[in-house]
């Protein structure tokens, strides 16, 4: 009897087409690999997520549009491209709480064997972000990542961090390497603490700051600046118009 | 008039609204196509091929690569920024990147004359080695610039299918084509051109590829001077990219197609060397190599110091290293032997066998407890056999055949067993893991959990359950790089001992021993043996590691010693904690009593090797105590505790244990609950959007329930005994017990 309702309870689930595919628990899980690298004047971050199959020909059917079982280099752009229209909002970079431009350094990268859907295999997803180091950055400062991506997938999270430049740094490994899906959308985080900071890292980094960075605060005081003027223009526009409502509406017993 | 104006002014209001939208829409839509590629052109361009600059100019290269990435990352954001603003800052840098990339010796100018492409200088590009990259400026009239970057694999396109280049508008094109498995000698590379949307030409480019150096490494170990297996990672370091050595196990068709089922190991290192993958290599290896400096870094295990050099091959030279990683400390010599029980790993042939063995001799692992694993519904890496008969050894080193198993994800956790005799699998007890530990237990073998650093797949559970009935030998406490012992602390604190142990679970975790378990098989000679090694983890004689060593005794006792005491006398503890200069060195020595610090030892000079420490301890009324290292490199080191009994007393923390009481309840009462869901599921048939795998783990829980719930019953009577057990200890504790 118990088989009977095991194959029908099995045979619901395969003609639901309810992740039909068994799974094998650390399968399940996408290992995210993070490795920090930091200087005087940038913070490098490379992020491997490393997809265990079955977990990965999933991924690689999500890759194939055409449906044609082969993953060709403009399905995996348009994959990557996608992923990385997110990256602003999946992945965050936190120094002493205030939060930090996390940009893309490089374009991503997929690592796998073959680019093929039924390719029985792991595949890496290799993301390059960095953030430029700021100059206050001081000993017992903390800097924390914020992962977002695929949340709500069970992970196992290792972290490598490296100081160069006089700078030294250290993991804080307070949290379990598996970690459960999220979802309640709290990010995974990694805190990585500074230890100790070049004697001349402020006046490195006033010498060797670059120029772009005050170049965007320029371009966003320039942004801003232009947001404003339509905001002035409407406001000046909308005083006549307002004026003429009021009028309009007091006049009558005004006079009187 | 006035009232004209006042009306207009109300029209015009709505209408500049529209207008200023539609304005940012638009110069939203222009920033998006003002890029050309050019970010994505550099980026790559930074990445893989760098080596084409001068290495001046690679620097700059490189910061302007992310003052670009910076601008598009600030254009993505700020969708109504200024188009103007945006233009002219991608100007500057376009002039500042523009005149860098025109100073690449490699690049190549096309020019059209009619419609046929002109190459110039026409002199062969010459290629640092098989793999490189082609530069070219194509100028196609005036008109904006635009980047392209392309891939050529001469091992898949020849002659017959040349690359196309679409040159689809006027203007500058910038184009980058990444070149990889290069013949050497000069090679006509065939670039096919669409122009203009129409016509296509062939343009044949010259490339000279210089021949191939030979290099030989040889491994040596460092107490016999021959050859040893080893993990090596060999990098280019013209790309950067590593080359695989010839000889390189593939250990990937052992994993089953799961976890990172490939032979290009990503270890979980602790410092700098975690950052990159590993190959096993069984002995002395020889290729041909493009010229051009060379990175080489050799590990063999944590006992040893990593090596890495940097050297040059010239074409057509041959290069011979030898290389013997310098053991910087033996822990056999002391009597310790080191062990990973959680090996993944199919061996149902020798060449299975000896392909494991090449790896634990690489990485220095005496004692690998390699796991059969199982669910619910089958098992993985299939062994031949169990029991002695089926051990691999070699010298020193032992593949020992064990199990995963049983092994659930949403219910009771996973188990790990070592040292059996034959696999011990029955689904109709698959909820029942006391029934599996007796059975290990009867055949002399040993039990425990897995993952228990991260308290994962709710291994508290069962924890719970079969802990308080001395069902369970070992605690896999590390893993992944990390050391997690909260859970672990809890049951040491309700007086329930278990041994610390550390397993990688390749192939999921990087390398066989990342993280070891050492087990005290003693110091006379020839008193390691398979067996021996296993008495010693059952004693609990064990620390775990992936770096630190430590020698930690109170009153002579080793870790899983038990010291009984009659009264209030004080104790000698004695700890060591070492590493290695200029290699890994401890910076923090604890000794935790209780849960708590009782004493930490931090280096008192720079560069200190050792820390220890030696002082007296009051028995008080017992406790559990244990040593735990931190290391320079974000290493570790914990040992099982010894274990302090003053008379009848448990060695547990008194004061903690109500509330730990507590949550073990809640733990069962999680198993109880687990059961009715089962028991509901099966009786309403509905699979709810559950995987056959957990449809079929919850038909067989509701099977095994009443047979799971005597048990939790059962362990609930041992806590109730437990808080009565309290209740008279309370009293000798408040007595002072004869102090």
């Amino acid at each position: 009897m118990q088989h009977v309702l095991l194959v029908w309870l099995v045979g619901c689930c395969w003609i639901s087409g309810s992740q039909a595919l068994a799974h094998e628990t650390l399968s399940r899980f996408l290992e995210h690999r993070a490795i920090v690298s930091a200087g005087p004047r940038n913070i490098d971050l490379q992020l491997d997520i490393t997809f265990y199959h079955p977990r990965s020909a999933h991924e690689r059917q999500r890759m194939d549009l055409n449906h044609d079982g082969t993953i060709d280099e403009h399905e995996i752009q348009v994959y990557l491209d996608v992923l990385q229209q997110t990256l602003d909002k999946k992945l965050s970079l936190q120094i002493d709480q205030t939060l930090v431009p996390l940009i893309p350094l490089y374009e991503p990268e997929l690592l796998m064997n073959r680019p093929r859907t039924d390719e029985v295999g792991s595949q890496v997803l290799r993301l390059y972000m960095f953030a430029r180091t700021p100059g206050d950055l001081k000993p017992g400062s903390r800097i924390l990542l914020e992962d977002r991506l695929w949340l709500d997938e069970p992970a196992i999270l290792t972290v490598s961090v490296e100081g160069t430049g006089g700078l030294q740094l250290e993991a804080e490994n307070d949290a379990p390497p598996l970690s459960p899906p999220h979802l309640d959308g709290s990010a995974r985080i990694v805190v990585i603490r500074c230890l100790t900071v070049p004697a001349d890292m402020h006046s490195r980094e006033a010498d060797n700051r670059p120029r772009s960075d005050q170049e965007s605060a320029c371009l966003l005081r320039t942004v801003a600046s232009r947001a404003v003027l339509p905001v002035i223009l409407i406001l000046v526009l909308l005083c006549p118009a307002i004026a003429l409502i009021r009028s309009r509406h007091v006049s009558p017993g005004g006079r009187q | 008039m006035r009232k004209r104006i006042q009306v207009l002014s109300i029209l015009a209001v709505p209408a500049i609204l529209v207008g200023i939208l539609l304005e940012l829409t638009q110069s939203g839509e222009a920033q998006r196509d003002s890029g050309s590629g050019m970010s994505a052109f550099v980026s790559t361009l930074v990445r893989d091929h760098i080596y084409l600059f001068a290495p001046q100019d690679r620097e700059a290269l490189s910061e302007m690569n992310r003052q670009l990435q910076e601008l598009e990352w600030t254009t993505r954001r700020i969708r109504n920024a200024d188009q103007s603003e945006i233009v002219r800052r991608r100007e500057q840098l376009t002039q500042k990147v523009l005149p860098l990339i025109e100073k690449a010796p490699l690049l190549r100018n096309i020019s059209f004359d009619g419609d046929e492409p002109r190459l110039s200088p026409i002199e062969p590009v010459a290629s640092t080695g098989d793999a490189g990259a082609l530069l070219l400026k194509i100028d196609n009239g005036s008109g904006p610039p635009a980047y392209v970057v392309s891939e050529y694999d001469f091992s898949t396109i020849g002659p017959r299918k040349p690359a196309l280049i679409d040159v689809p508008a006027p203007g500058t094109y910038w184009v980058l084509v990444g070149m990889t498995n290069i013949p050497t000698g000069p090679t006509t590379m065939m670039l096919r051109f669409a122009r203009n949307g129409k016509q296509t030409w062939v343009l044949p480019v010259q490339v000279k590829t210089p021949g191939f150096g030979q290099l030989r490494v040889e491994i040596l170990s460092d107490e016999t001077g021959e050859p040893a297996p080893a993990m090596v990672r060999l990098i280019w370091k013209t790309d950067g990219r590593d080359r695989k050595p010839p000889n390189s196990v593939d250990l990937a068709p052992q994993f089953d197609s799961l976890g990172n089922a490939t032979s290009q190991r990503p270890a979980n290192l602790p410092g700098q060397t975690l950052r990159s993958f590993w190959y096993l290599v069984p002995g002395p290896f020889e290729m041909a190599v493009p010229p051009g400096p060379w990175e080489i870094t050799v590990r063999r295990g944590v006992e040893h110091v990593p090596v890495s050099e940097t050297f040059e091959v010239k074409e057509g030279e041959k290069v011979r290293r030898t290389y013997r990683p310098h053991r910087w400390v033996d822990m056999r010599q002391l009597g310790w032997y080191s062990g990973d029980d959680h090996v993944h790993g199919r061996i149902v042939s020798d060449e299975d066998a000896a392909h494991l063995m090449a790896w634990i001799q690489a990485e220095d692992i005496h004692v690998a407890n390699v796991v059969k694993m199982g669910d619910i519904s089958r098992t993985f890496f299939e062994q031949r056999g169990f029991g002695p008969a089926h051990r691999v050894i070699d010298r020193d080193y032992i593949l020992s055949p064990g199990q995963e198993c049983p092994r659930t994800h949403d219910e009771l956790g996973h188990t790990l067993s070592m040292n059996i005799r034959s696999l011990v699998r029955d689904t109709d007890h698959y909820f029942l893991y006391d029934w599996v530990f007796d059975r290990v237990h009867e055949q002399g073998g040993l039990t425990g959990y897995a993952h228990v650093l991260s308290d994962s797949f709710f291994i508290h559970r069962d924890m719970s359950l079969n802990v308080p009935k001395g069902k369970a030998d070992f605690a896999e406490l590390m893993q992944f790089a990390r050391l997690g012992t909260d859970l672990y602390y809890e049951f040491l604190n309700m007086g329930f001992k278990l041994t610390a142990s550390a397993g990688s679970d390749v192939p999921w975790g990087g390398t066989v021993g990342e993280v070891r378990v050492y087990a005290y098989t003693g110091q006379k000679q020839k008193s390691f043996t398979t067996d021996a090694w296993f008495q010693a983890v059952g004693k609990g004689h064990t620390f775990v590691s992936n770096g630190p060593m430590i020698d930690f005794q109170v009153d002579g006792s080793r870790p899983g010693d038990e010291i009984h005491v009659t009264d209030n006398r004080k104790l000698h503890v004695k700890a060591r904690a070492w590493g290695y200069l200029g290699h890994m060195v401890p910076t923090k020595l604890e000794i935790i009593r209780q849960g708590d610090v009782l004493k930490a030892v931090h280096p008192s000079a720079a560069n200190q090797a050792e820390l220890t420490c030696d002082f007296e301890v009051d028995a008080g009324e017992g406790f559990w105590i244990a040593a735990r290292v931190e290391g320079s490199d974000q290493s570790a080191a914990f040992t099982t505790p010894v274990y302090v009994r003053r008379g009848n007393l448990r060695f547990w923390k008194f004061q903690a244990v109500p509330a730990l009481i507590e949550k073990r309840l809640s733990n069962l009462a999680e198993i109880e609950q687990l059961v009715r869901e089962a028991r509901e599921t099966a009786r309403k048939r509905d699979a709810g959007g559950l995987t056959e795998m957990q449809i079929l783990a919850k038909i067989r829980l509701a099977e095994q329930g009443d047979a799971l719930l005597e048990r939790v019953a059962e362990s609930r009577k041992i806590y109730e005994g437990l808080r009565q057990v309290m209740e008279q200890e309370r009293s000798s504790r408040q007595a002072g017990v004869e102090r």
